[in-house]
């Protein structure tokens, strides 16, 4: 299972080294995203100090779900999704583990690299962007999880796009909370700990409960 | 008792119990229209 | 015995009990719920400081409580029909959905409406106000998601895993307001000390909770019934 594990994870790395448009474009809409609030709420430098960690988490949240539809769109069309799956009751477990790993290193990782840019460009000081980043190490691969166990139970639907959306953010909300309150509780002069130390447990329990849901989701979209 | 008369904060008890009211009442009906047009469609031997 | 245990699982015998038990349980959820409006907004005293608008009380906790209920119900349904592949499982917990959402809405706006004249706000954005709005978005996503997937089995299997996922919320909704500073007041009724409240407000509130687990019983009978006869279209014991 390890060697099909790497073998999915190191293949999609190379199939969005390959399609370098797709795997930016949802960087392109995070940038995009964070620009609307100074447009649409005004260019006070104190608003958009205080709204910019809630901003640019908001905004990783809904760009880290962007491409969700399209994580087993491609295999499933091509009948290859099907044909992994014939590997064994494991296979799904190592696949759904690689599609999330894929999805957190094309773009999870980018945007928590990014978000210190957006931050300044919203007004945070260095310290809080780096806080943010942070948070937004931690918190994104747990996104990549739920997410890919979202769209796990979608595959091959009609309205997928929308639908795991709409499954996928209620089950992000905690993340998408405590991440902002990392940033946000520098800025109130406290310590991040406490939100950094919450955010790391929420990657444990969905590092290890989301995969088996997943593996389940996968072999139950193409029993 | 006051708010039988709707002084006060009489309004929000009504308000509430309204709303709550309207959304109880309306299940049963609407599963029993379903049910009926679902039995509209099953043919009878 | 383990014949016995699964009888119901057969939907026409399933849909022969919920028709038997419906009146009873319709019956039971006005009895109790008159018992407990005369209870709670007749003989109960309004609250020292919060005048009238107290007894919102015996709307939005049983409606809350209920919310919270229907969830673990709903999930352990769906988790039941999905590992013993019994459709009939798994038609109760789609039935027992919108009876949750709709518990959950009920508890959101009158929440609202008591929060208006006690906090002089509609909404808060704290810890338990928001669980419970993820808790109505969890079940909108179930419902779209049992209505998005034409195939049954997998449709059955899809709808358990989201309402495993979603599972979690449920402790932080009730423990919301002892893990955090939050606005809402804290629990009164523990199961470890006197409750802090008027006995005839007990009172009431225990009537009206057992009128919405009533209810939500009878609808999601109701709406059970109305799963098979969706599903079981065209089965000989329907056309009898």
């Amino acid at each position: 299972m390890r060697s099909l594990f790497l073998a999915l994870f190191l293949r999609d790395l190379k199939l969005a080294a390959r399609r370098r448009s797709d795997a930016l474009l949802p960087l392109a809409f995070f940038a995009l995203a964070c620009a609307l609030f100074p447009l649409g709420v005004g260019p006070l430098p104190q608003t958009l100090h205080d709204i910019a960690p809630g901003v640019i988490w908001a905004c990783a949240l809904l760009a880290a779900l962007v491409p969700l539809p399209s994580l087993y769109a491609l295999d499933h069309a091509d009948g290859s999704l099907d044909q992994m799956l014939l590997a064994g009751d494991r296979a799904a477990l190592g696949i759904a583990a690689a599609k999330a790993a894929a999805h957190w290193t094309t773009h999870g990782l980018p945007l928590a690299l990014l978000a210190p840019g957006a931050g300044l460009m919203l007004g945070m000081t260095g310290v809080e962007a780096g806080v943010l980043c942070a948070s937004l190490l931690i918190g994104t691969p747990c996104l990549s999880l739920l997410g890919a166990a979202g769209a796990a139970l979608t595959v091959g639907l009609r309205n997928a796009g929308v639908l795991v959306v709409v499954l996928v953010l209620p089950l992000c909300v905690p993340v998408l909370v405590f991440g902002a309150g990392a940033a946000v509780a520098v800025q109130e002069g406290q310590s991040p700990l406490a939100h950094l130390a919450l955010l790391g447990a929420m990657l444990l329990f969905t590092a290890t409960a989301t995969p088996p849901l997943s593996a389940a989701a996968l072999r139950a979209s193409l029993a | 008792m006051s708010w039988l008369t709707l002084e006060g904060h009489g309004v929000y008890v009504w308000c509430a119990y309204g709303v709550s009211a309207i959304a109880l009442a309306l299940q049963p009906w609407l599963a029993r229209r379903r049910r009926r047009a679902l039995r509209r469609r099953e043919p009878r031997a | 015995m383990r014949s016995r245990l699964f009888r119901f699982a057969a939907p026409s015998r399933f849909y022969r009990l919920a028709e038997r038990l419906e009146p009873w349980l319709w019956a039971a959820a006005l009895a109790f719920a008159a018992a407990g409006l005369v209870m709670g907004l007749l003989v109960a005293p309004a609250d020292a400081v919060q005048g009238e608008s107290s007894r919102i009380l015996f709307i939005h906790v049983p409606a809350a409580w209920m919310s919270m209920l229907v969830y673990l119900a709903m999930a352990g349904w769906a988790a039941v029909g999905w590992w013993l592949n019994a459709r009939m499982a798994s038609m109760l917990a789609r039935a027992l959905a919108p009876t949750g959402a709709a518990f959950t809405f009920i508890a959101l706006v009158t929440g609202a409406l008591w929060g208006r004249p006690t906090w002089g706000t509609w909404w808060v954005w704290d810890a338990r106000l928001t669980s419970e709005l993820i808790l109505l978005f969890l079940y909108v996503g179930f419902i779209a998601l049992a209505g998005a997937v034409e195939e049954r089995r997998r449709a059955d299997a899809a709808c358990a895993l989201l309402a495993v996922l979603g599972l979690v919320n449920i402790p932080v909704i009730y423990f919301s307001v002892r893990w955090w500073n939050t606005l809402h007041q804290g629990a009164s009724i523990t199961l470890s000390a006197a409750p802090k409240m008027a006995h005839t407000m007990l009172a009431g509130l225990l009537l009206m909770t057992l009128a919405m687990w009533s209810y939500a019983v009878a609808m999601a009978l109701s709406r059970a019934r109305c799963e098979v006869l969706e599903h079981e279209a065209g089965a000989r014991w329907l056309k009898a």
